[in-house]
């Protein structure tokens, strides 16, 4: 479903993402950490079509995002960490523009924008301007709209940002669920525990290149730990040694 | 550590602010140079342009010794009350967003800053950001009353003691106004019912200086007129008024005498009790006003469910993508004050027009055949430049103010070239509406002849074209989604390389129809048919700016489309 060939994305001397190469196949909820300036939200952005990529090649669906690109966007459900949206219009105004600009006939997905408002509990707000909305109420009707068009793929920054533990209980069974019905998520988290949870296969980038990519079995052996938790393996991968001196710090 | 009440922690808490300036100014590209190159350009201009105006005003009157005295006392005292009006208007507005509304107060609010500091620091700048245009303008005004004044150096010495505290009180007012509105009601309505009376006010004072006809004042002819325009403000001279006590200071000091002690003294005490009122209130009324800014009900003047109605039904039609965005764009503006509320400006703009050829001589249609259809033709290009005036703040801004939810638009199928085109067709028909009402209308006024009235309705016809491709496709190769407020994007240098675009193609486009125009009013003066080589010419003439519009139309959006598709978000 997401196929990722050689990427690489440069700004001026600095090499944000390189050579990064990997597939998501149908049913696979990939999970995608790293740290702070890692190169995630670069990919992320690439991968919806809002960066384009120094070189190398994105396919979503089948469709190659550089050459078809309104294809693969079609195929394609964005959720990213900021939810910017049109500050002026209801959620339900938000829906249909949404609903609008993806090519549908708004009257006939009434029914589907309705149960979409309603599984992020927002169908009672629905006619409230977006301006008065929180910020998880923000995330929540972002979400909802990626889901409007049914999409195949989902590409996820940040889920669990600004979201109550109810919020967040609902996400991870909307993307376990939409998995199961045959969908690819590709997921970036801070929150391990998520990842932990809910991902089939995890990637882990550092400085632009992927440094280790399986299951949970699969990066425990990588990383050479004893240790259960994921945690513990993304800070042998990625570095964490510097914790130890904070308390002297604080 | 708590930062103390002290000019330092004032001076600590406005280091960010004036930091900022400095490193955007050492950070300034081409662009941003250019740009302000062109305003300093603009800025001068217009300074000699009111320096220049005065100057002769002040002349004229000094020319009649028994009402110069009089005149000039009045004059001073419209100068004054109109200073401290428009700085009182704009404080109120300026002070909402420096004192409540500023992203960083989050910040400093949960800090152990003394809310009178924090006042204090806000209300510094809340003058310097509401003053500086009203100062600037009142340079080019006090250097003409210099320029003819017995004794400049006292007259300017009167200036720099009597001005700064009509600034202070006219700000700290302001200040206090927007406080105690800020504790009564919640931001957004407070923000709403402010942009909307400052809109009408701008309207008001607009229609106010226009209806007088100032240019009554450079006719060398009555003295009646000058007297008439003046006392025709009715500015109130009481003598509890701040304007009246900086007018007898200036009054004194333009004459050579001895400044008035009385005035002064008020006018320094004042200001200063103002600022100490001010910030003392500031510890029970700047909190609760700061809380009251967090909430977010929604605003009262956005909602008009029957507009919306109308718009779903009139949008019914259209094609689902164009529809979306027809939609979206039309509910974003009729819901932003900010927006809306310049359609106000908008029509007074096109009043003002219109009322300019209104008020033409009597006899002007009775003048020479070739005077009137050159007005004209002229007035096709003073039509089309005012199009662009009203295109750069809001075609050009159309994409721009997708601002950061255009990650929506680039993320969905939808294609750059479609969404262009969306903006272009909403843009078109008001636009067309507005170019052909100022065309038409004011060849009625100027009495032009059919042909001329009927060749300047197509040519504006095809210049909105021409005006609305060029913005769309600008605004696109120079977007700005990151910006506070819609004007900032029509002030960006692209919005200036816009005007200049737009101008030089207004420019060829009358260089172009001048041609047959001259040609066959030449031969209908001279009451013989077309010679098939002027015909020839004429029928080029108009073929070139026919292509010049379509290219005027097709390369931009090109252009924008290709800066769209090329860019990242």
């Amino acid at each position: 479903m997401i196929r990722l060939e050689a990427l690489t994305k440069r700004y001026g001397a600095h090499e944000a993402v390189r050579n990064l190469s990997l597939h998501v196949p149908a049913g696979e909820l990939f999970g995608f950490l790293g740290p702070n300036g890692a190169g995630k939200t670069t990919t992320i952005k690439m991968i919806a079509g809002l960066l384009r990529p120094t070189s190398g090649r994105i396919e979503i669906a089948g469709h190659d995002l550089a050459s078809h690109p309104v294809e693969a966007k079609g195929a394609l459900g964005f959720i990213p960490d900021r939810p910017f949206l049109y500050e002026k219009l209801s959620a339900l105004e938000f829906m249909r523009f949404v609903a609008g600009i993806y090519g549908f006939d708004v009257g006939a997905l009434n029914g589907r924008i309705d149960e979409l408002l309603t599984l992020v509990e927002l169908h009672q707000v629905r006619s409230q301007l977006i301006e008065s909305f929180s910020h998880g109420m923000k995330q929540r009707l972002v979400m909802a709209s990626a889901f409007l068009h049914q999409p195949k793929v989902m590409v996820v920054d940040e889920p669990m940002v600004g979201l109550d533990p109810r919020g967040a209980r609902l996400i991870k069974q909307v993307f376990r669920d939409y998995c199961d019905s045959g969908h690819s998520v590709f997921v970036s988290t801070h929150t391990l525990e998520v990842a932990q949870e809910l991902c089939d296969r995890i990637g882990i980038i550092l400085r632009g290149e992927l440094v280790a990519i399986g299951t949970m079995d699969e990066l425990k052996a990588k990383a050479e730990t004893k240790g259960q938790d994921l945690e513990e393996i993304f800070l042998k991968l990625t570095g964490g040694e510097g914790f130890k001196e904070s308390e002297a710090v604080l | 550590m708590t930062l103390e009440f002290t000019p330092a922690s004032i001076a600590a808490l406005l280091a960010p602010y004036f930091r900022g300036i400095r490193n955007q100014q050492r950070n300034a590209g081409r662009g941003e140079l250019l740009r302000a190159l062109l305003f300093a350009s603009v800025g001068l201009l217009f300074a000699l342009f009111v320096f220049a105006g005065f100057y002769r005003v002040l002349l004229y009157i000094g020319q009649f010794d028994e009402f110069t005295a009089p005149l000039t006392h009045r004059v001073l005292d419209t100068v004054s009350a109109f200073v401290l009006t428009v700085l009182l208007a704009s404080t109120i507005v300026t002070a909402l967003a420096t004192q409540y509304l500023s992203d960083d107060l989050s910040l400093l609010m949960s800090s152990p800053v003394p809310l009178p500091a924090l006042y204090g620091a806000r209300l510094i700048l809340t003058l310097l950001q509401s003053s500086w245009m009203v100062v600037l303008f009142s340079v080019p005004v006090y250097a003409a009353f210099a320029a003819t004044a017995a004794s400049p150096s006292v007259f300017l010495a009167a200036v720099a003691l009597a001005f700064p505290p009509l600034v202070l009180i006219a700000t700290c007012i302001g200040s206090m106004v927007t406080s105690a509105l800020m504790a009564a009601f919640p931001a957004r309505r407070v923000k709403e019912m402010l942009l909307l009376l400052s809109a009408l006010f701008v309207v008001l004072l607009v229609f106010l200086i226009r209806v007088q006809q100032p240019e009554k004042l450079l006719n060398p002819r009555s003295i009646y007129d000058v007297t008439e325009f003046f006392s025709s403000f009715s500015t109130p001279s009481s003598p509890f008024l701040p304007s009246a006590w900086t007018t007898s200071v200036l009054v004194a000091g333009r004459n050579g005498e001895a400044l008035p002690a009385m005035p002064l003294l008020l006018l320094w005490s004042t200001s200063a009790a103002l600022v100490v009122i001010g910030c003392w209130m500031a510890r029970w009324l700047y909190g609760i006003g700061y809380s009251r800014a967090q909430e977010s009900r929604p605003a009262r003047l956005s909602s008009l469910p029957l507009v919306d109605r109308i718009l779903e039904t009139v949008s019914r039609p259209f094609e689902p993508r164009f529809r979306s965005l027809l939609l979206k764009d039309l509910r974003t503006f009729l819901r932003d004050t900010t927006q809306w509320s310049q359609l106000l400006l908008l029509v007074a703009l096109v009043v003002v027009y219109l009322y300019n050829f209104s008020v033409l001589p009597a006899n002007f249609t009775f003048a020479t055949f070739y005077l009137q259809n050159l007005f004209s033709f002229l007035n096709l290009g003073l039509a089309g430049f005012v199009l662009a005036a009203v295109a750069v703040r809001f075609v050009f801004t159309s994409v721009s103010s997708e601002g950061r939810a255009f990650w929506i638009i680039r993320s969905s199928p939808l294609t750059m070239e479609k969404l262009l085109w969306s903006k272009f067709w909403t843009a078109l028909p008001p636009l067309l509406l507005l170019s052909q009402v100022l065309t038409i209308v004011s060849n009625q006024f100027l009495g032009a002849t059919l042909f001329m009235t009927v060749l300047s309705s197509i040519t504006i016809l095809f210049v909105t074209f021409g005006i609305v491709g060029l913005g769309v496709g600008m605004g696109a190769a120079f977007p700005k989604f990151k910006f506070e407020n819609v004007t900032q994007i029509a002030g960006s240098s692209g919005g200036l390389l816009y005007m200049i675009a737009a101008s030089s193609f207004i420019a060829a486009v009358l260089f172009l129809e001048s041609i047959p125009v001259y040609l066959i009013l030449s031969a209908d003066f001279r009451g013989v048919p077309l010679t098939s080589r002027a015909l020839a010419a004429s029928i080029l003439s108009l073929g070139l700016v026919l292509v010049l519009n379509l290219f005027t139309v097709a390369l931009p959006m090109r252009w924008g489309r290709r800066k769209l598709d090329a860019m990242e978000i």
